[in-house]
C-alpha cells in the first residue's frame, strides 16, 4: 500500500479541528510534514488512512465548526482506536512532543519501536501552538525584542473564558 | 598515583575550573602578564557561535527544559542535574544520580561542569548582600559573622558588576537598609534597569505599600526592579569603578559579533540558554582573559576535558607543589594522568567539586570544615491565576521582586526571604504551559475549547518564589566514599542535607503572607504541595514543598579563625599558603542574595591577594 505523504489536505483539515487553529495558521508553521512523518513511522499509514477517512465523513456531515466539533466529540474523539492518536497529534502541534501510545492501545493495534517520549525536532518545538495561543513564543525563539515584555503582546489574543 | 606524567611548562598560577570565579582570577592575572593555565573538567565546545547554536537546538530538543538541558555532561565529568533528584526514603540513600544523597532532604540544586561553568545556565540575578547579612551571628544569633563586612566588599561588588554587566536602578531598588546613601555612594549601574515585566507591573498596582504583619511587627510591601547581569540600555553616567571617571558602558555582544546580543531580546529561556548571549556567562570573561594574555604576550591556556584528581602537598612545607589531572579525548576514553606545577594554585570548580577535590587530596582540612555548611536558597512557590491577563513567558525569568523581607528583626526567629515575581507563569511550579496542555487534552479537550482555555488560563498565570536564607549547618555536607566512584575512578559526592526549623518557620509565615497577598491582588490560588513532590517537609502539622534554587554555597568557608574556617578572607587556605579556594563555597553565609555576584566580587579580591603573593614569591628564592 502506498499513501502519498499528506502535508496539506486532509491531515491539515483534521489538525485544524483538533487544535483550534485554522489550516493557514498550521500551514504557516512549516512543520506539518514532520508531524505526518512521525505518524507514519509510529502509527503507520493504514491506521492513519482510516482516521483521515473517518474525519472526512465527519466533515461531510457538519454545516459549521460548532457542529463539526460536536460530531468529533461523539465520533473520532470518543473512538478508543483514534482518540489516543488525536491526542498525540494535538500534543505534537501544541508542544512539539510525542508521548508514547497507551499500552492498552498498543496491545490491540501493535506497538512500535519508534514510540516513546521525544521532541519531534527543534523546528517543531519552535512552531508549538501553545505559545501563540496565549500571545507568546516558544522559549528560546521568536523573541519580541528588548522591553516588549513590559506591555501586552502586539498581536491581540482573545482571553475570554472558553465556552463549555 | 605517582604515575602522573609531569608537564614541563611552568606556570605562575594553575586554576582548576573554567567557570566565573576561575575566569575572573585568570583575567586579573593575565592583565598583569602572569602565566596562567586553566584546567576544565568538561567540554569547551560552546565557545563559538556554532557551538552556541548547537546548544540552543539541544535545549529545544529536550523534553524537560531543565537548567542543564542545553549542556549535557561528558561521561568523565558528570554533574548534578535536577532530573536526578528524588524524594528520599528514610534509610535508603539515593545513588541514582551523580551524587549519592543520604537526605533526609535531597540537595535539589544542580551545577554545570564545562567551560563557562554554571553561569551557562544561571538566571543572571546579581544582588549585593546587605550590610546586616555579614553579621548574622552578632545581630540575630544564627550562622556566623563574616570576617569582613559590606564596606570591605563594596569596591569589589563594583568590579563584579562591571565584569558581569549588571543592569539596575539604584534609586528605584528598594532594600531594607538604614542608610541608602552609604550603601550605594554615588554609584550607578553599568546599564539601566531591565524593563519591568507586565506581570510585575500589574502585581505592583495591587500590592505596593500594602501593610502586613510578621511576628508582631508591621512591614510595607515593596515591588522593586531586580539588578541582573543582562544586557540592556547602557548608562551614560556610569563611572569606572577604579578611576571614578564617567566613562559610560558598552554591553558585550557574542564572541564573533560584538553587535549581537547587546540587548536582551526576550527569548524567555535565560535558565536553559540565552540564544544571543545577552545574559552574562563566564565565556565572556574567559575571552577577555585570553585577549589580555595575548596583549601581554603571555597567553592564558585553557585545557578542556582535564579533570583535576589530586592536590599534591609537600608534607614538610605544607605548600602545594602540583595538581594532578586526568586528560581525556572523548566521552569515554581516558588518555593519561599528568602533573602540573605552578607558584600558586587556585581551586575554582564550584562548591561541590572544590570540596571533593580537597577531601580526595587530604588537603586544607585542619578545621574539619571542608565539605560542611552546604547551603542553598530553599524556594517555596505559591501560584495562581490573576483576574486579568498578565502575559507571562515573555522576557527574562524575573525582572522584579518584593524585597521587604530581606532583613528585619524577624530574623532572630525565622529565615529572611526575597520574593521574586516569576515572569514565566507556572513553569517552575507546574511545568507550564506544556503540562497544562497535557492535562487538558487528557481530560478530553480539543479544538476551540482547548485553544480558548490556553488563552484564558496561561495568560493569567502568576507564581511567587519565596527564596529563604539557609544558615550554615556543619551536618549539611559533602563527603566522599571509595565505594562510589565516577567513570574515571574518582569519588562521587556523597551529600547529607536537611532543612532546619529556622527555614521551616519561615515557610510557615511566608505561606500565611502569600494568602494575604493573593487576596489583596485577587489571585485565584492554585498552590498545591504533595507528599510525592521531590522535596516535601512538614512543620507544625502542615506540609510544604520547595525547590532547590541552584545556589550551591558554603563548602569551604572563609573566616577569621583557622579552627572554624578553611580560608582567610582573601580565600587563601589557612593550611597551604599557596592554595586559594574561590567560588560560592567561600561564602560563610549569603543572606537572601543570589550568590554569583558575591562570588565574583570575592574572586576579584582573591586575585588581588594572589598578585601580591606572586610578587613576594618571585622576589624570594624558591
Amino acid at each position: 500500500m502506498y499513501y502519498p505523504p499528506d502535508t496539506s489536505g486532509q491531515f491539515l483539515a483534521l489538525s485544524s479541528v483538533l487544535t483550534g487553529f485554522n489550516t493557514t495558521e498550521l500551514q504557516a508553521t512549516g512543520v506539518a510534514g514532520q508531524l505526518w512523518g512521525t505518524l507514519e513511522r509510529i502509527i503507520g499509514v493504514p491506521i492513519m488512512g482510516e482516521m483521515l477517512s473517518l474525519a472526512g465523513r465527519h466533515f461531510a456531515k457538519a454545516n459549521s465548526l460548532e457542529e463539526l466539533e460536536a460530531i468529533f466529540k461523539k465520533g473520532l474523539m470518543a473512538d478508543p482506536k483514534f482518540q489516543p492518536i488525536a491526542q498525540r497529534i494535538i500534543g505534537m502541534w501544541y508542544t512539539g512532543v510525542w508521548s508514547p501510545m497507551p499500552s492498552a492501545w498498543s496491545d490491540v493495534h501493535g506497538g512500535n519501536t519508534n514510540d516513546g517520549t521525544f521532541v519531534i525536532s527543534p523546528a517543531v518545538y519552535r512552531a508549538g501552538l501553545v505559545w501563540p495561543a496565549f500571545g507568546s513564543h516558544a522559549r528560546s525563539t521568536n523573541p519580541e525584542g528588548y522591553g516588549a515584555w513590559g506591555e501586552p503582546p502586539l498581536v491581540p489574543v482573545n482571553t475570554n473564558p472558553p465556552k463549555e | 598515583m605517582s604515575k602522573a606524567k609531569p608537564i614541563k611548562e611552568q606556570y605562575d598560577v594553575v586554576i582548576v575550573g573554567a567557570g566565573a570565579s576561575g575566569a575572573i582570577v585568570a583575567l586579573e592575572l593575565a592583565k598583569q602578564g602572569k602565566k596562567v593555565l586553566i584546567l576544565e573538567a568538561g567540554r569547551g565546545t560552546r565557545d563559538d557561535e556554532e557551538g552556541w547554536t548547537a546548544a540552543t537546538e539541544i535545549f529545544q530538543s529536550a523534553v524537560a527544559k531543565v537548567p542543564n538541558a542545553a549542556f549535557p555532561p561528558t561521561q568523565n565529568a558528570p554533574q548534578l542535574d535536577v532530573l536526578q533528584f528524588h524524594n528520599i526514603q528514610k534509610g535508603v540513600p539515593d545513588s541514582a544520580g551523580y551524587a549519592v544523597q543520604h537526605g533526609p532532604q535531597p540537595f535539589a540544586s544542580d551545577n554545570n561542569r564545562s567551560k563557562g561553568g554554571t553561569t551557562l545556565h544561571w538566571l543572571g540575578i546579581a544582588l549585593r548582600m546587605l550590610p546586616n547579612d555579614f553579621k548574622m551571628k552578632t545581630l540575630y544569633g544564627h550562622g556566623v559573622d563574616w570576617p569582613i563586612g559590606y564596606d570591605d566588599m563594596k569596591p569589589y561588588y563594583e568590579l563584579a558588576e562591571r565584569e558581569l554587566g549588571v543592569a539596575g536602578d539604584v534609586d528605584e531598588y528598594w532594600i531594607p537598609v538604614k542608610d541608602k546613601k552609604k550603601y550605594w555612594g554615588d554609584y550607578v549601574y553599568p546599564m539601566k534597569k531591565t524593563p519591568d515585566s507586565f506581570v510585575a507591573k500589574q502585581l505592583k498596582k495591587k500590592v505596593e505599600n500594602m501593610k502586613v504583619e510578621l511576628l508582631g511587627a508591621e512591614y510595607t510591601i515593596h515591588v522593586t526592579p531586580t539588578p541582573q547581569a543582562r544586557n540592556g540600555d547602557p548608562n551614560p553616567d556610569y563611572k569606572d569603578p577604579v578611576t571614578g571617571k564617567t566613562v559610560g558602558y558598552e554591553p558585550t555582544g557574542t564572541q564573533q559579533d560584538p553587535l549581537r546580543g547587546q540587548r536582551c531580546q526576550g527569548n524567555a529561556s535565560c535558565v536553559g540558554i540565552c540564544p544571543v548571549q545577552a545574559k552574562y556567562s563566564a565565556l565572556r570573561t574567559l575571552n577577555r582573559a585570553q585577549d589580555a594574555g595575548r596583549k601581554k604576550g603571555v597567553p592564558v591556556t585553557i585545557k578542556n576535558q582535564c579533570v583535576a584528581s589530586k592536590v599534591v602537598i609537600d608534607p614538610k612545607t605544607k605548600r602545594v607543589t602540583a595538581i594532578e589531572y586526568i586528560g581525556y579525548e572523548q566521552d569515554g576514553f581516558t588518555q593519561a594522568t599528568f602533573s602540573v606545577t605552578a607558584s600558586i594554585f587556585v581551586l575554582a570548580a564550584h562548591s561541590i567539586e572544590n570540596a571533593k577535590l580537597l577531601l580526595m587530596s587530604n588537603a586544607a582540612n585542619s578545621s574539619d570544615q571542608v565539605g560542611r555548611n552546604l547551603m542553598d536558597h530553599p524556594t517555596m512557590l505559591t501560584w495562581g491565576l490573576m483576574k486579568e491577563p498578565v502575559w507571562p513567558f515573555r522576557g527574562p525569568g524575573q525582572t522584579n521582586a518584593i524585597t521587604t523581607f530581606r532583613d528585619g528583626p524577624f530574623r532572630k526567629d525565622m529565615a529572611a526571604f526575597v520574593l521574586p515575581i516569576d515572569n514565566w507563569g507556572w513553569v517552575w511550579s507546574a511545568f507550564a504551559p506544556e503540562a497544562n496542555v497535557g492535562q487538558w487534552v487528557a481530560g478530553g479537550m480539543f479544538g476551540t475549547q482547548l485553544r480558548q482555555t490556553v488563552a484564558h488560563d496561561v495568560s493569567r498565570q502568576i507564581c511567587l518564589q519565596w527564596e529563604f536564607e539557609q544558615t550554615p549547618d556543619p551536618e549539611n555536607r559533602v563527603t566522599i566514599d571509595p565505594q562510589f566512584l565516577d567513570p574515571l575512578g574518582l569519588p562521587r559526592p556523597i551529600i547529607r542535607y536537611s532543612i532546619s526549623d529556622y527555614v521551616r518557620k519561615g515557610m510557615e509565615e511566608a505561606f500565611k503572607l502569600s494568602q494575604k497577598l493573593f487576596k489583596k491582588a485577587e489571585i485565584k490560588d492554585a498552590t498545591q504541595y504533595l507528599p510525592s513532590d521531590v522535596v516535601h517537609i512538614a512543620y507544625n502539622g502542615k506540609g510544604y514543598s520547595y525547590r532547590g534554587c541552584g545556589h550551591i554555597v558554603g563548602t569551604h568557608r572563609m573566616g577569621s579563625d583557622p579552627k572554624h574556617s578553611v580560608t582567610d578572607s582573601w580565600l587563601r587556605c589557612w593550611d597551604h599558603k599557596n592554595l586559594f579556594l574561590v567560588g560560592c563555597g567561600a561564602l560563610p553565609t549569603f543572606g537572601t542574595s543570589n550568590p554569583s555576584l558575591t562570588m565574583a566580587a570575592l574572586s576579584f579580591r582573591a586575585a588581588e591577594a594572589i598578585l601580591k603573593d606572586l610578587q613576594q614569591h618571585t622576589s624570594k628564592p624558591r
